[in-house]
């Protein structure tokens, strides 16, 4: 009873709150564990850890097969993010103000690849890629990341481009400014929040990506790959401590996207 | 950016003889689809003019002013801009000063940004762009203002930068698309009358777009009224309010009585209920024709007793609206039509109340013939 002479909460509002609680937990539960476990001093994955020690991480970074792993990981998923970005955004625009014949098939197909399930998708760039003699390649990667990724670059830029004000933009033609010029000096900075947004979807798309970086990445392993192989062969904390590494990065990377993907500030 | 697929007349006509037009329009035509936004207008704007596209929405006056600005292609006829032909120039290339409707100041940029950006996209000198972004804000009075943001700015404030925006690169012309639409009734009054000033002072060429007949009123050399994608008349302010060409223009030129009547001779005609009404002469047609007989509120006067005037009913107030300096008053007249007149508080007083009778007259020439189609 509060002081007021308040009743205490309804039943419902405490189920309501057991019921989040319950959600949270489940969703923190990984976590929770994880972290621990990549700090144990015990060989297996054991929970709780019988000791503390970094060894997993040390592990992690004098093993050059894990590193080279991260690197390619790291260097598919930012070539994936500049690509789908691109090509996302023009293909925003094309959707958003274009008017032609055969625009709304246009925009079927380009949100396909959130459709198609990823094991058939896989299987039809690797036939597509082995005629072309490129599997292993990372490039093959970032083309079948790509098309993954631009359906999030299309919906997140398309959204913020069909509630912009256009007026910015002739505005901007009338001034002096071609088109090209005008969009990236007035319309681009004003939709950056979305852009931001969508570059970090494409990051992640491509960075989490294990099915066509198996059936593509011949034996040029990416991190997903390797975790797998891990997993499947021998199972140790490093797995942990790798698990720990990826949430950090990609942590850092969301407070990059609130603190840059925040309104349009003064430029200079 | 065409709704529909268009064909165009490449057929090039040479520019009006004027002398050194401003702007002209010639024969511009633009459709969109079966809609017909523009029906093949004319029009020449005097340097130094500045000339108001007056029309209710859909009129076509703002398909007009993107045409002028190009952001739209017309499907026939020409744009020139100081005796150029500009038709498929892109609007960059155009030397347009341009204030939009909700000002379309760069949020991202400082005052001073946004006003240098014209500038800038013609190459000028860092220290010429200081010295002229300066210049500019000091025109449109907001000295000092140049480092906010447009958000930290008034409604009023952000008027005035967009106007700075838009003349600070020295353009050949300058559109106005309801710049007002957005201010308080005071705050756009005020800013209605600097922006005439300021356009008089620097001898700007002007194309306003407005629906408000008294904001064109109060701005324009002349006017220009259009009507279903045409011009339905132009002419100076004067011009408009007191010689309307026809219904359209006058119904929408304030507030007036305007009675279909019939021809009956030179000078006469006969409304509903009979009564004969006198008004000034000019050729309208031959008798028995219709015409509309156009009498604004304030003509009418109270007579007194034995006074005469060419037009002259006894009648009885049906309605009285009360509007602070002056009153409306409805007035059925005796041979059975109503007029509305405006009068001075003062003198018709708040004396006069529903049922009281009076006797109003007016002139022939407070009466104005209208074409009636």
């Amino acid at each position: 009873m509060s002081p007021r002479g308040r009743p205490g909460l309804p039943a419902w509002r405490i189920a309501l709150y057991a019921w989040c609680g319950l959600v949270f937990f489940f969703l923190m539960m990984p976590l929770v564990i994880v972290f621990p476990l990549s700090f144990s001093s015990s060989p297996y994955l054991q929970f709780p850890p019988p000791g503390w020690s970094l060894r997993w991480y040390v592990a992690y970074v004098n093993d050059t097969a894990w590193i080279d792993a991260t690197l390619r990981s790291v260097k598919i998923a930012v070539s994936t993010t500049v690509l789908a970005t691109v090509l996302g955004t023009m293909l925003a625009f094309g959707l958003v103000r274009g008017r032609y014949p055969g625009k709304a098939l246009v925009n079927q197909v380009s949100l396909m690849p959130l459709i198609v399930p990823g094991i058939i998708y896989s299987i039809a760039a690797y036939s597509l890629f082995a005629q072309v003699k490129m599997i292993g390649d990372w490039r093959a990667i970032v083309l079948g990341h790509a098309v993954h990724a631009i359906p999030y670059v299309v919906i997140v830029v398309g959204a913020a481009l069909r509630t912009y004000d256009e007026a910015y933009e002739l505005a901007a033609m009338s001034l002096g400014a071609g088109r090209l010029r005008a969009i990236w000096r007035v319309t681009l900075p004003q939709i950056r929040p979305a852009l931001v947004s969508a570059m970090f979807l494409a990051f992640i798309s491509s960075f989490d990506e294990l099915v066509v970086a198996m059936f593509l990445g011949g034996s040029n392993m990416t991190l997903p790959k390797k975790m797998f192989d891990n997993i499947l062969n021998e199972i140790d904390p490093t797995i942990a401590a790798v698990s720990v590494l990826q949430v950090v990065l990609v942590s850092l990377l969301l407070v990059v996207v609130s603190r840059f993907g925040a309104g349009a500030k003064p430029v200079g | 950016m065409g709704a529909a697929p268009s064909t165009r007349d490449s057929t090039h006509s040479a520019a009006p003889e004027t002398s050194g037009p401003g702007l002209a329009v010639t024969g511009v035509v633009r459709r969109f689809g079966a809609v017909v936004a523009l029906g093949g207008v004319d029009l020449a704007v005097r340097r130094g003019e500045l000339l108001t596209l007056l029309g209710p929405s859909g009129s076509g006056k703002t398909t007009l002013l993107k045409v002028i600005a190009g952001f739209e292609i017309p499907d026939q006829g020409s744009v020139f801009l100081g005796g150029q032909d500009v038709t498929f120039a892109a609007p960059a290339k155009r030397d347009i000063g341009m204030v939009f409707q909700n000002y379309a100041l760069f949020p991202h940029m400082t005052i001073a940004q946004n006003i240098a950006f014209p500038l800038e996209m013609r190459k000028v000198s860092k220290a010429a762009i200081r010295e002229r972004v300066d210049n500019a804000l000091k025109q449109v009075d907001l000295p000092g203002y140049g480092e906010r943001l447009p958000k930290q700015l008034s409604g009023g404030q952000q008027q005035r930068a967009a106007l700075a925006r838009a003349i600070v690169f020295g353009p050949s012309l300058l559109l106005l698309d309801e710049p007002f639409g957005a201010l308080d009734r005071k705050l756009r009054e005020q800013m209605q009358l600097e922006v005439r000033r300021l356009q008089q002072k620097l001898g700007l060429t002007a194309v306003f777009v407005t629906h408000d007949q008294e904001e064109a009123l109060i701005m324009s050399d002349r006017i220009a009224v259009m009507e279903q994608g045409r011009i339905a008349q132009l002419g100076t302010p004067q011009d408009i309010y007191h010689h309307p060409a026809n219904r359209f223009v006058a119904g929408f030129m304030g507030e007036s009585n305007l009675m279909q009547a019939r021809l009956t001779g030179p000078g006469t005609a006969s409304v509903e209920g009979g009564a004969s009404l006198r008004f000034a002469a000019g050729a309208v047609g031959p008798a028995g024709s219709a015409v509309g007989l156009l009498l604004r509120l304030e003509r009418p006067r109270a007579l007194k007793d034995g006074e005469a005037a060419a037009n002259a009913f006894a009648g009885s107030v049906v309605e009285v609206i009360y509007l602070g300096e002056t009153v409306k008053y409805r007035i059925r007249l005796d041979p059975g039509f109503e007029i509305v007149v405006r009068w001075p508080y003062r003198e018709s007083g708040g004396s006069l109340k529903v049922g009281d009778r009076l006797r109003v007259g007016w002139d022939a020439a407070d009466m104005q013939p209208v074409a009636w189609t």
